[in-house]
């Protein structure tokens, strides 16, 4: 015996010997659980290449994530059981004892202590394990070659590989364009105009094929926030152009009535105080006066009114023109106009029409589950209510508790319960309503394709998720009544 | 100082050095059987009878003799017969005058009132005779006619018996049997053992020893007994070989299952922990390890595996299957991962 240290070394060993007898479990154990994630997993990657969903196929990480799900299992599991097995630790040391020859002397280190013999212990030796041959790794080796095949399988050609997306090209072009006009035409602030670019450019970047709904969500929402903006840009275009008109045709006046003293002052002052206004809301406006020098006290004279009024038609075909592009990027078929109806005579393809068929070719389900909805939250007897019953605002009529038979009815209105005009809800706009007294029958000045008396609509979109119940529902009430 | 404490090697030294001196003896007295002399002297330390089993002329009853001898121990013989009565072995009341004239009954204590007894061809006696022994064996105390009377301390029995010339002899009964500590087979001697014998004993007379054990040393020697360390784990070990020994049971190996009819009793478990300490102590440990079961557990199990007819028809020994025992239960309990082998481990 030689001296050695005592029960540190001792641990240490043991730990050593559990850590070596951990791997020999797991080794031994592994190559059979690992063929069998390799072989399970290369047979549901087998199956879902020759019948598997479409979106499996498309993406290869669920592809290949199955495989790789059986084969971690496997190593997991095969770690857990190798750790259940593992004996107790007092084991190992009689483990050690016995390889070591030690008589005893570790197991009884453990229990008392040694006492003098601590330093006669014999030298630890930690059992070395003969790992089992490399041939018992065919199987798995076998089961990796079954996987890699698997996933070259070609993937069969079958109707579910097609793959529908919502095209929102036309949606984004069509923003873009009236950014493009908007940014040509000066008509925004440069951060509000950078903010909507930024937002065509997260649109383009999210129209993913696979999320239509949020695409189509962005798209509308993009394209009701650049429609407001451009409707108010419209009512104050229009408003100027107006002022522009009122101002032109005052210096016409003015230089025309010249010669009437007391008429020409009372003309002259109102004509100052428009002028007046006017620069203060109009930069443009207030440089071409002060350039022509239309703001002096006095009585301009004939040239200078004559300047004037050339000036104010300048501006005014300038604003003629902006309102011109604005009302072609408003109105250009195939642009934002996919994203509603305009009824200013346009004979442009109803892309919600064109969805809502869609859809009810390729999800019938969708129709079963709207009339599955219907009739579910639908009364089948008279009074009970429901969505098919009468309008929700509708007066409520309730009766006193019903006998079982020879009862008489006696209907009570219930305050309240009648709706009011307040209630109904009218219309619903993008912007906020114009105020003032502007003509809204009077058409744009560039919109040629707008019909007289026409007010373009800008209500909301409908959703693709709503759309085939609200055509259902509007084929069903466009039906000629009385007929069976 | 408490039972959980270990012997010191200043405290172990002169009780194995004393073993030692015994031992060599032994050896000196008796040429060619050391492996048999070593479990006799643990069978001595373990204050466990012992069969010893041989044919005629291999040196059984020297070897008890020369046990007594070095001893310094009571030592008496009994050969036993067909017409061996239990009052030879046990002793019995004679009818005695006493000097004023009176006569009682007077308790006339038989050769089994001793320290050793050598109960020679033990096989040879009826077993009313070999049950008289049962009480004696186990309690060392002998009851006649009610009355209950200790035999001197130790005792032992040291019994041989003949495997051969079985005619006209009685199975030891398994009762008995049982409380045999080993069982020891003795076999002839090799060649130069032959050699030394017939140059060295004239007439076959052993030589005397030279060296004998004091009482008082024998008691140390029990007493440095008492005090080897049996920790759990070889407790464990030694359990789980006299469970694996039983047919039907849990840790039952297919061949015990297959050969044997009966297996070890708990006295057997008891009898394996005992001459375990005695090993350890021979070889100089205050533990008992693994080894020193192993070393003993055929000498103990052998007699106590009963083996059924399909043994014998295949000619399969209770040495063979505990061997058996012994290479394929793990000492430490350890349920080795299948197809590995666990080799002799580098140092830590």
């Amino acid at each position: 015996m030689k001296s050695v240290s005592g029960s540190p070394s001792l641990q240490h060993a043991a730990k050593c010997f559990r850590r070596r007898f951990f791997t020999a479990l797991y080794l031994r154990c592994l190559p059979a659980s690992l063929t069998a994630a390799l072989f399970c997993g290369g047979g549901v990657l087998l199956l879902l290449r020759l019948s598997g969903p479409d979106i499996l196929l498309h993406r290869p990480v669920f592809l290949w994530g199955i495989p790789a799900v059986f084969i971690t299992m496997a190593i997991l599991l095969n770690g857990i059981i190798a750790a259940r097995r593992l004996p107790a630790p007092s084991r190992f040391i009689a483990g050690l004892d016995a390889a070591s020859r030690a008589g005893g002397l570790f197991c009884a280190m453990v229990e008392t202590s040694p006492g003098a013999w601590g330093e006669w212990l014999p030298p630890i030796q930690v059992p070395v394990f003969h790992h089992p041959p490399l041939r018992i790794w065919m199987p798995s080796l076998a089961g990796l070659l079954f996987l890699l095949g698997a996933g070259l399988v070609p993937v069969a050609d079958s109707p579910q590989t097609t793959l529908y997306t919502l095209d929102l090209s036309a949606e984004q072009a069509a923003l873009q364009r009236k950014l493009e006009v908007l940014s040509e035409e000066k008509l925004l602030p440069e951060p509000e105009l950078r903010n909507l670019q930024h937002a065509v450019e997260d649109l383009r970047r999210h129209d993913n094929a696979l999320e239509p709904g949020r695409g189509y969500q962005l798209a509308d929402a993009l394209s009701r926030r650049i429609e407001n903006v451009t409707d108010a840009l419209q009512r104050d275009q229009r408003r100027q152009l107006e002022e522009l008109r009122l101002l032109d045709t005052a210096a016409e006046r003015l230089a025309a009535g010249a010669d009437d003293g007391a008429d020409h002052a009372q003309a002259n002052a109102q004509f100052n105080q428009l002028l007046d206004r006017l620069a203060a809301e109009n930069e443009g406006l207030a440089r071409s006066l002060s350039e022509c020098g239309a703001r002096s006290t006095s009585c301009p004279p004939d040239e200078k009114l004559r300047q004037l009024s050339e000036r104010l038609q300048h501006n005014a075909r300038l604003l003629e023109h902006r309102l011109s592009r604005l009302n072609e990027v408003c109105q250009n078929p195939g642009t934002a106009s996919t994203m509603q109806q305009s009824t200013g005579g346009s004979d442009t393809t109803n892309p919600d029409q064109a969805l809502s068929d869609f859809l009810a070719a390729h999800a019938p389900e969708a129709t079963e589950l709207n009339e599955a909805v219907c009739s579910a939250t639908a009364g089948s007897l008279g009074g009970e209510g429901g969505i098919q019953r009468g309008r929700a605002d509708a007066p409520l009529n309730f009766t006193g508790e019903t006998a079982p038979s020879g009862a008489i009815r006696k209907d009570l209105a219930l305050e309240g319960g009648a709706s009011t005009d307040n209630d109904t809800l009218l219309a619903r706009f993008a912007a906020a309503p114009q105020t003032g007294d502007l003509p809204q029958s009077t058409p744009a000045p560039g919109n040629l394709n707008a019909a007289p008396g026409a007010v373009r609509q800008s209500g909301r979109p409908v959703h693709p998720e709503h759309r085939t119940a609200v055509r259902r529902y509007f084929q069903q009430h466009s039906q000629p009544r009385g007929n069976p | 100082m408490t039972s959980s404490e270990l012997l010191t090697p200043e405290e172990l030294r002169p009780v194995r050095q004393c073993v030692d001196e015994v031992l060599a003896e032994l050896n000196r007295i008796l040429l060619g059987h050391e492996e048999a002399h070593r479990l006799l002297l643990i069978g001595i330390l373990s204050r466990g009878h012992v069969l010893l089993e041989g044919l005629p002329g291999v040196g059984k009853t020297a070897l008890v003799k020369a046990l007594g001898a070095l001893l310094r121990l009571e030592f008496k013989r009994v050969q036993f017969t067909p017409d061996l009565l239990p009052g030879d072995i046990l002793g019995g009341s004679i009818l005695q005058q006493e000097p004023d004239g009176s006569r009682r009954m007077v308790f006339q204590p038989g050769p089994i009132f001793t320290n050793i007894l050598l109960a020679d061809e033990i096989n040879r006696a009826s077993p009313k005779t070999q049950s008289a022994m049962l009480e004696a064996m186990q309690e060392q105390a002998v009851t006649l006619l009610g009355e209950t009377r200790r035999l001197p301390a130790p005792f032992f029995v040291l019994a041989s018996q003949n495997p051969i010339e079985l005619e006209g002899t009685y199975p030891i009964p398994e009762a008995q049997l049982d409380r045999f500590l080993f069982k020891l087979e003795i076999s002839g001697v090799d060649a130069d053992a032959l050699t030394r014998i017939i140059t060295e004993r004239r007439r076959g007379e052993p030589p005397p020893p030279r060296r004998s054990l004091e009482r008082a040393e024998l008691d140390a020697l029990f007493h440095a007994m008492d005090r080897i360390y049996l920790s759990e784990a070889v407790a464990r070990y030694i359990a789980r070989l006299v469970a694996a020994g039983h047919p039907g049971a849990p840790e039952a190996l297919p061949e015990i299952n297959r050969f044997v009819a009966f297996g070890a009793s708990p006295r057997a478990a008891i009898a394996l922990a005992e001459s375990a300490r005695g090993a350890a102590l021979l070889a100089g440990r205050p533990t008992v390890g693994f080894e020193d079961v192993q070393s003993v557990a055929a000498a103990v199990l052998n007699h106590r595996l009963i083996l059924n007819y399909q043994a014998k028809l295949e000619k399969v020994t209770s040495f063979d299957l505990v061997r058996m025992l012994l290479e394929r239960i793990d000492p430490a309990g350890i349920d080795w991962p299948e197809g590995t082998q666990p080799v002799a481990g580098r140092k830590s």
